[in-house]
């Protein structure tokens, strides 16, 4: 299995610091398979935590002004639908209703959830209404998962060591609604510091529920990798867990939970990692839902004024994106990452079999390179390949610098049609 | 990696440290060579490196139109794994023969390194024996004895005589092969790969295990007892060898397991000097189906281990079936002629085919960078 550096030692115990808000904010519409749609008019005068766009969809979701101010138009950068929010700095909250779960009914609950716009926080943003609504399947396993395996990423770290406290209370009111036989959080070997913090927030709050120490593979923290830890389970893609009474949550998510709930405060910002590979420095930040990546630039030390698209990644470095691609940090964005451009050449496959060894599907990633050892299609391996998570665990370990997750996009979209 | 997709993140490893720790692993074993036969090995090691590195860098050049393949220091590797199998009174000019032909027939005209389905090194001391039978095949340049610069001597006094004397054979035995006078250092070697990752503990563990196992069937088969240091010194740097061996665990089994049938078949053949260099040659040409026969089980998915049965029955025999058609041949005095037929089959496969492919995969790296 592939280790990788703890990169965040130094910085992911550091408090959460602030910018200052940006002037303009950009909503994202697109959600996890839907596309909201504004409730509200251009020009008009939206409350900070005021509805501002949603989607009846199969998968939609709710979204929230995270400050208060004007309407803007609707804009389409990337084939990426955003709202503009122009910040008026006045803060006019709408009228919160904060509440005591324990009278409230499961489906209340959910309801709660899907109209405050909580979404899963670990990346893809699957909704989290649904995922909690297990219907009559019977839930084994809680697993709220805070092993965050990407490098530099240290958000979840902070959200553990910092609000343990609200961590607990959103575990608990998702409690109640899946009604787990076992609750269990599960973080990495080498944040085992974070195990006291947390037993003494389930003590406060007389939460049963277990901390597990896991390995600090790559990708530890994928759902399925996950669940093959903690329950032995080994689901293929495409199963769902609630299936197999197990439910998978990011810890940002609960937190999220929790605030709403209790609160009343719909899901508007997330604690985000920056870090600076030139300089080899980082920090959490906690960001406002929208905010634009070249407002934080400006603002944040982290990142040079020069900066350049090409070189800055959004979502991680091992599964994230190019800041050109994406523009804003969403609900699902656990780092901006300023990158070195490492100097590789490539070179032929050596059939070394590292990418093999550190597969966590159990694939054969060197078989899809183009004229590997002569064979052009190797039909079995490639019909396999479309269990491929994309962790690029491959293309990390490859010696000869070999683009692997290239060549397997390639041959899924190939296999698809 | 490029510049437009994940990951942005590569972990500093290249081709030519993955090399690097094979040549690490293999100079204490250069060095007592050095010591057993001073200047013949000295001469033998140093004209094995030069002629690989020259080779390569002016067939990759004329052939593979690539410049600077050599600093991958596999070319040293080939060299000094040729150097080893030989016999400390080898003449250069047929070592430096050895080293061309590794390199161009056993590298080069497949495409380049990581796409030869055998072992260059192999291949270039299989071309010496034929080319140059005589003089390899000879009782002349085996019989080393009188050549010997430092003798061994006993590391154990304290110990009892018998068991002394199988200690300073595991330590230091000056007989055959330049590479297999110290079983201990083999060893050393080996785990330190295994201990870097270069190589897996499958296919030695897979193929001693089965050793042992054909001994016991028939016993005094194998003759453990001259052979270790050879046998060791292949399974561990030969069959190992990453772009000629499986590259997943169950194959890498299945391979050791085979490896073994197959030597001990040309042992009981009586195919004297050459069995182990055979064997792994024999198994590099079945590496690649045995690789795609035995797929690991993607996560989550069921296992299909009643449907491998009929192709892993039907591959067993056809390598077993090879094995004792190399004995025939062997016996017939008739392995010239597959030797003439691979170079007749490598230079057409290159001229029709690998020299073409060579040529894509170049321009797509070229793409990739201007991405």
């Amino acid at each position: 299995m592939l280790q990788i550096p703890d990169y965040a030692k130094k910085y992911k115990g550091q408090e959460v610091q602030d910018l200052p808000d940006p002037e303009i904010f950009l909503m994202p519409l697109n959600g996890y398979k839907s596309l909201l749609t504004p409730v509200v008019q251009e020009g008009e005068q939206v409350r900070q935590y005021q509805l501002i766009a949603k989607s009846g969809q199969q998968f939609g979701t709710y979204l929230h002004a995270p400050v208060s101010g004007t309407i803007g138009a609707l804009k389409s950068i990337n084939e990426s639908q955003y709202l503009t929010l122009h910040n008026d700095f006045k803060y006019i909250e709408q009228k919160l209703s904060p509440s005591v779960p324990e009278k409230w009914s499961k489906q209340e609950l959910l309801n709660a959830i899907k109209e405050l716009g909580i979404v899963g926080c670990g990346g893809a943003r699957f909704p989290s209404h649904i995922k909690f609504n297990t219907g009559d399947n019977p839930v084994d396993f809680l697993v709220v998962n805070g092993i965050e395996c990407e490098p530099f990423f240290s958000a979840d770290y902070a959200l553990i060591k910092y609000h343990a406290d609200e961590l607990a209370q959103g575990i608990k009111v998702v409690k109640q609604i899946v009604s787990p036989k076992k609750i269990v959080v599960a973080i990495k070997r080498k944040n085992k510091e974070l195990k006291e913090i947390l037993e003494a927030a389930f003590l406060q709050h007389k939460l049963q529920a277990g901390v597990r120490l896991l390995p600090n593979h790559y990708p530890q923290g994928e759902e399925f990798q996950l669940i093959g830890t903690i329950t032995g389970h080994k689901l293929s893609k495409g199963c769902i867990p609630s299936d197999f009474g197990v439910v998978v949550s990011n810890v940002a998510t609960f937190r999220a939970i929790a605030k709403a709930i209790f609160e009343g405060k719909p899901n508007v910002e997330r604690i985000t990692t920056l870090y600076n590979e030139e300089q080899k420095t980082g920090a959490n930040f906690l960001f406002k839902i929208g905010t634009p990546i070249a407002h934080i630039v400006e603002h944040s030390k982290f990142i040079p004024q020069e900066w350049k698209k090409k070189r800055l990644r959004l979502g991680g470095a091992m599964m994230g994106k190019n800041a050109g691609q994406q523009l804003v940090i969403h609900q699902g964005t656990g780092g901006l990452i300023y990158l070195v451009p490492q100097i590789v050449s490539q070179t032929n496959c050596i059939n070394c079999g590292y990418c093999t060894q550190v597969c966590p599907q159990y694939l054969m990633p060197m078989t899809v390179i183009p004229g590997f050892s002569g064979q052009k299609n190797n039909l079995i391996n490639r019909y396999n390949m479309l269990s491929c998570i994309e962790c690029a665990a491959c293309e990390y370990s490859c010696p000869s610098k070999i683009p692997l997750l290239k060549y397997i996009r390639q041959a899924k979209s190939i296999l698809k049609q | 990696m490029s510049e437009l997709h994940s990951p942005f993140l590569s972990r500093r490893l290249s081709v030519s440290s993955v090399m690097f720790d094979v040549v690490i692993a293999l100079v204490p074993l250069a060095v007592i060579a050095c010591l057993a036969f001073g200047i013949n090995s000295l001469i033998i090691l140093g004209v094995a490196i030069v002629s690989c590195l020259l080779s390569e860098i002016l067939f990759s050049a004329i052939l593979l139109r690539q410049t600077n393949t050599w600093k991958d220091s596999s070319a040293i590797v080939t060299g000094i794994l040729l150097a080893l199998t030989l016999s400390p009174l080898t003449p250069w000019y047929i070592v430096a023969f050895g080293g061309v032909t590794a390199i161009l027939f056993g590298k080069v005209l497949w495409g380049g390194l990581g796409r030869n389905t055998f072992n260059p090194a192999l291949v270039g001391r299989e071309l010496m024996t034929v080319f140059f039978a005589n003089t390899m095949n000879g009782t002349g340049i085996w019989s080393t004895a009188k050549h010997v610069n430092l003798q061994p001597t006993s590391f154990f006094p304290n110990v009892a005589e018998s068991a002394g004397s199988y200690l300073n054979k595991l330590i230091y035995s000056p007989q055959g092969a330049l590479g297999e006078y110290s079983i201990l250092f083999i060893v050393l070697g080996g785990l330190y790969l295994i201990f870097r990752n270069r190589i897996s503990w499958h296919i030695p563990l897979a193929m001693f295990f089965v050793f042992t196992q054909v001994q016991w069937l028939i016993p005094d088969s194998i003759p453990f007892q001259f052979a270790l240091a050879g046998l060791l010194f292949g399974v561990l740097f030969m069959a190992t060898d990453m772009p000629t061996s499986p590259s997943h665990n169950s194959a890498k089994i299945y391979y050791g397991v085979l490896l073994a049938l197959v030597v001990a078949i040309l042992i009981i053949g009586e195919v004297r000097y050459a069995y182990m260099s055979y064997g792994i040659l024999i198994m590099n040409a079945f590496s690649r189906p045995i690789t795609n026969l035995f797929t690991p089980r993607p996560w989550g998915k069921p296992s299909e281990w009643k449907s491998m049965v009929k192709p892993v029955f039907i591959l067993t025999l056809s390598v077993l079936g090879t094995a004792f058609a190399v004995v025939s041949l062997a016996r017939l005095e008739l392995i010239n002629y597959l030797v003439y037929t691979y170079l007749i089959f490598i230079v057409f496969e290159y001229y029709y085919r690998f020299q073409y492919e060579v040529c894509s995969f170049i321009t797509s790296k070229k793409n990739d960078e201007e991405d």
